[in-house]
C-alpha cells in the first residue's frame, strides 16, 4: 500500500475488534450479582469471564476480583487479589511508547488499564480494610503509608497551585483510625489534621462529625496550633450516640465500616458530523433525553495556499468534507438503593446511624473535569490522525465505477467509526459511598446488629455480628456491605 | 532466502524471548530486582545485629557467672512502607543466635502454645514412660524486641529508600535494657518511565 498512514488504518481496523471497549458486557456480566448482594457468585462470574478483561485490563481484574472477596469477608483471599493488583499498578509506571502510539490510531482502551488516581487510593484502602479486619494493623498501616507516598507524587505533579484530586480526607480519617489502633498517637493526629485539609480543599464536602471528632481528637493531644490553622475552634463536642462518636483516646470502640450503594459507571457520549474544510463543522449528538441534537459550528476557513490556488482558477480543496466521529467519556449513574446503615445492640441501645466519609460521584466528576483538556487532546489528535487516513485510503482506492467508489467511501467512514470509542473503564464494583459508624465500647465480648437501608428508612439487609470481643483499648474493625 | 523463511525465523526468534528461563543460583548470593526489602536484607542485617549484640559488653556478666543466657525473641513491629515478613527476619536472628553457640534459646509465645497443647494432649494420651511434665519450661532471662522503619523520598522515577532496624535486649525480670542496636540500609532506586 502506497501510504503508511492508510496502511495503519487497515491494520487498526483488523484489530479494532482486540481493542474494542469490553467494559459494558463486564458490567452485563457481573455487576448484578454484586446488587444483588451475591458477592462469592459476583467473584466466580469474574473468574469465569477473565477473557473479557485481557492483559490490558489485568489491573481491573484483580480489583474486581479482590473487592468482591472483600464484600464476602473472605479477607485473605482480597488480600491476595488486591496485592496482585498494586503489583500490576506498580509495573504500568513505564508506559509503552508502542501502546500509546497504537492508541493514537484506535482508541484509548488499547492503552493498559491504569486506575485513576482516587481508585488507586480505594485499591490500598480496600487492603488496609482487610488488614483492619483481621486486626492486622502494622500491615493497614504499611497500606497508608504507601498511599501517602502515592498521594504525595500526586501533588508534587500537580504544583503548587495543583487543585482538585490531590488528597483524600476519607483515607487520612481511617487512616487517623489506625494509627491510633495501633497506639502510635502523633501519626493520628498529623492524619486527622491532614484528614481535614483534604476534605477542604477536595471534591467531597467535610463531613460534621470527622470535624467535630478531629477537634476532639487534636484537643486532646494539645495540637492548639493545628486547630488554629484548620479553624476547628469553637467545634461542638462529638455528639454522644452521634454516628462518629469517638471514644476517649485510648479508649475501646468498634468501628463499623458500611459500604453503601453502587458507584457511578461511565457511559460514552459520542459526536458525529460532517466538516467542510471552508465552511461548517456540523455536529450531531444525543443529549440527556436521548434526543438527537444538531450543531452547526463555523469551521476554521481555507488557508492563504488554498485562497491562492482558488484565485488563479487551479483546483483546491475548497468544499472538501469529512466525515468526523469522536466519543468522549462521561459519568452515568448507577441504580442503587442503600442509603444508610444502622448498628443496634446492647453496645448501642439506641440504633446508630452510619456517616458518609466518600462519595464516589464527585470523585468521578472531578476526574473527567481534571483530564478533559488531556482526553480531549488525545481525541483531537486521533479523529485527525485517523479521518486523514480514512481520506487517503478513499484516495487510493477511487476508481471509474461511482458505485464501487461510493461503497469504499461508506466502508472506510464505517470503520472508522468502529474504531473511536471512549474510555469507559471504571472499577465500577466499588461503593457509592463509605459510611462509618464509631461505637465506644467497654472491654468485653459484644453482639452487634447492622442494617442497610434505603433512602426511606426500609431495611434492604441484615446482619448479626456476634460474640465481638474487644480488648481494653482495642479498636475493633466490622466491614458489612450492600451494594444493593 | 524467502520472506516466508524470514518472517517464520524473525517470530521463532521474538517466541524464544518471551519463554520462562530459571537459573539456579546460590540461596545467599545477592540479587536486586526491585529495590524492596529483600532476603539478603534480611539475613545480612540479622547476622550483623547479632554479631554486635553478643559482643555487648551485657555479655561479660554472664561469660564470668559461666553461665549462659537464655533469650526469647518478642514482636519485631514492621513500621515500614512495605509489607515485610518479620518472620522471616525474626528466623534469620534465632538462627543466627543459636549459631553462635552463646545464648540458650526459648521459643517464643506462639510456638509455646502449640507445645503446650501438645503436652495437654500427652497428659491425656501419653504412656506415663514417654509423658512430657508440664511446669518444666525454661523461662527466658532476655528478650529482643524491635521495630523496622523506613523513609522514601521519590520524585518520578527516582527513590532513596532509607531502612533502619532498631533491636533492644531487655532483661525480663528488671525491665532493664541491656543493649541497643541499629542497622541501616540505603538504597538508590531508578525506574523507567517509558518503555518500546
Amino acid at each position: 500500500m502506497a501510504n503508511p498512514l492508510a496502511a495503519a488504518l487497515m491494520l487498526a481496523a483488523l484489530l479494532f475488534q482486540g481493542c474494542a471497549d469490553k467494559s459494558l458486557l463486564r458490567f452485563q456480566k457481573i455487576a448484578d450479582a454484586a446488587g444483588r448482594d451475591e458477592y462469592a457468585k459476583a467473584a466466580a462470574e469474574v473468574v469465569k469471564n477473565k477473557s473479557l478483561y485481557g492483559s490490558n485490563n489485568a489491573l481491573l481484574y484483580h480489583m474486581d476480583l479482590g473487592v468482591l472477596y472483600h464484600y464476602a469477608g473472605q479477607y485473605d483471599s482480597s488480600i491476595a487479589e488486591l496485592s496482585k493488583a498494586v503489583a500490576v499498578q506498580e509495573d504500568l509506571f513505564a508506559k509503552s511508547v508502542s501502546n500509546e502510539a497504537f492508541a493514537l490510531v484506535t482508541n484509548d482502551n488499547s492503552r493498559p488499564y491504569r486506575g485513576k488516581p482516587h481508585e488507586i487510593v480505594l485499591l490500598h484502602q480496600f487492603l488496609a480494610f482487610d488488614y483492619l479486619a483481621l486486626g492486622k494493623f502494622d500491615d493497614a498501616l504499611v497500606e497508608a503509608r504507601q498511599t501517602q507516598l502515592y498521594l504525595d507524587e500526586l501533588k508534587r505533579k500537580a504544583g503548587p497551585t495543583g487543585k482538585g484530586y490531590v488528597d483524600d480526607g476519607m483515607f487520612r480519617y481511617l487512616s487517623a483510625l489506625a494509627y491510633q489502633a495501633a497506639g502510635q498517637k502523633d501519626d493520628a493526629a498529623i492524619s486527622m489534621y491532614q484528614s481535614v485539609k483534604a476534605y477542604r480543599n477536595g471534591p467531597v464536602t467535610l463531613p460534621t462529625s470527622v470535624a467535630r471528632g478531629a477537634y476532639a481528637f487534636l484537643k486532646a493531644q494539645d495540637r492548639e496550633n493545628d486547630i488554629q490553622e484548620l479553624k476547628l475552634e469553637g467545634t461542638p463536642p462529638p455528639q454522644a450516640g452521634g454516628s462518629i462518636a469517638p471514644a476517649d483516646v485510648g479508649g475501646s470502640e468498634i468501628v463499623v465500616v458500611g459500604e453503601a450503594g453502587r458507584a457511578p459507571a461511565l457511559d460514552q457520549s459520542v459526536y458525529w458530523g460532517t466538516y467542510a474544510r471552508d465552511g461548517l463543522l456540523v455536529l450531531h449528538y444525543h443529549d440527556a433525553k436521548g434526543n438527537e441534537v444538531t450543531q452547526a459550528l463555523p469551521a476554521p476557513g481555507l488557508p492563504a495556499s488554498e485562497l491562492a490556488k482558488v484565485a488563479r482558477g487551479r483546483r483546491n480543496r475548497s468544499g472538501t468534507t469529512f466525515h468526523v466521529k469522536f466519543a468522549l467519556p462521561g459519568v452515568k449513574d448507577v441504580k442503587s438503593g442503600t442509603s444508610f446503615f444502622s448498628v443496634a445492640g446492647e453496645a448501642a441501645p439506641a440504633p446508630i446511624k452510619t456517616e458518609p466519609l466518600t462519595d464516589l460521584r464527585p470523585l468521578m466528576e472531578s476526574y473527567l473535569e481534571e483530564n478533559h483538556a488531556a482526553m480531549l487532546t488525545r481525541t483531537v489528535i486521533r479523529v485527525v490522525l485517523r479521518t486523514i487516513a480514512a481520506q487517503e485510503t478513499k484516495d487510493a482506492i477511487s476508481g471509474s465505477n461511482p458505485l464501487l467508489n461510493l461503497l469504499f467511501n461508506v466502508g472506510t467512514d464505517v470503520l472508522a467509526d468502529q474504531l473511536e470509542q471512549a474510555d469507559t473503564r471504571t472499577w465500577f464494583l466499588l461503593p457509592r459511598t463509605i459510611q462509618v459508624a464509631r461505637i465506644p465500647v467497654k472491654p468485653g465480648v459484644h453482639s452487634l446488629t447492622i442494617q442497610a437501608h434505603d433512602a426511606n428508612g426500609n431495611p434492604l439487609a441484615t446482619h448479626l455480628f456476634d460474640n465481638v470481643e474487644v480488648k481494653p483499648g482495642e479498636k475493633k474493625f466490622l466491614f458489612f456491605a450492600s451494594l444493593k | 532466502m524467502s520472506r516466508m523463511l524470514k518472517s517464520v525465523l524473525a517470530a521463532a526468534l521474538l517466541t524464544t524471548g518471551c519463554a520462562t528461563k530459571v537459573t539456579r543460583v546460590s540461596h545467599d548470593s545477592t540479587i536486586d530486582l526491585t529495590g524492596k526489602w529483600n532476603d539478603t536484607d534480611s539475613r545480612l542485617t540479622a547476622e550483623e545485629m547479632v554479631k554486635d549484640c553478643l559482643n555487648g559488653s551485657w555479655y561479660n556478666k554472664f561469660a564470668a557467672n559461666k553461665t549462659t543466657p537464655t533469650v526469647v525473641v518478642g514482636e519485631i513491629r514492621n513500621k515500614s512502607h512495605e509489607h515485610i515478613s518479620t518472620e522471616t527476619f525474626i528466623n534469620d536472628m534465632q538462627r543466627a543466635l543459636i549459631n553462635s553457640g552463646k545464648v540458650d534459646f526459648v521459643a517464643n509465645k506462639t510456638e509455646r502454645g502449640q507445645i503446650r497443647d501438645e503436652k495437654s494432649d500427652q497428659a491425656s494420651n501419653a504412656s506415663v514412660q514417654t509423658r512430657q511434665s508440664a511446669g518444666e519450661e525454661s523461662g527466658a532471662q532476655l528478650m529482643m524486641i524491635g521495630e523496622l522503619n523506613s523513609i522514601v523520598d521519590q520524585e518520578g522515577g527516582k527513590a532513596v529508600v532509607f531502612y533502619q532496624v532498631n533491636l533492644e535486649l531487655v532483661e525480663i525480670e528488671s525491665h532493664k535494657k541491656l543493649w541497643i542496636g541499629d542497622k541501616k540500609i540505603k538504597k538508590f532506586v531508578e525506574r523507567s518511565e517509558t518503555k518500546f
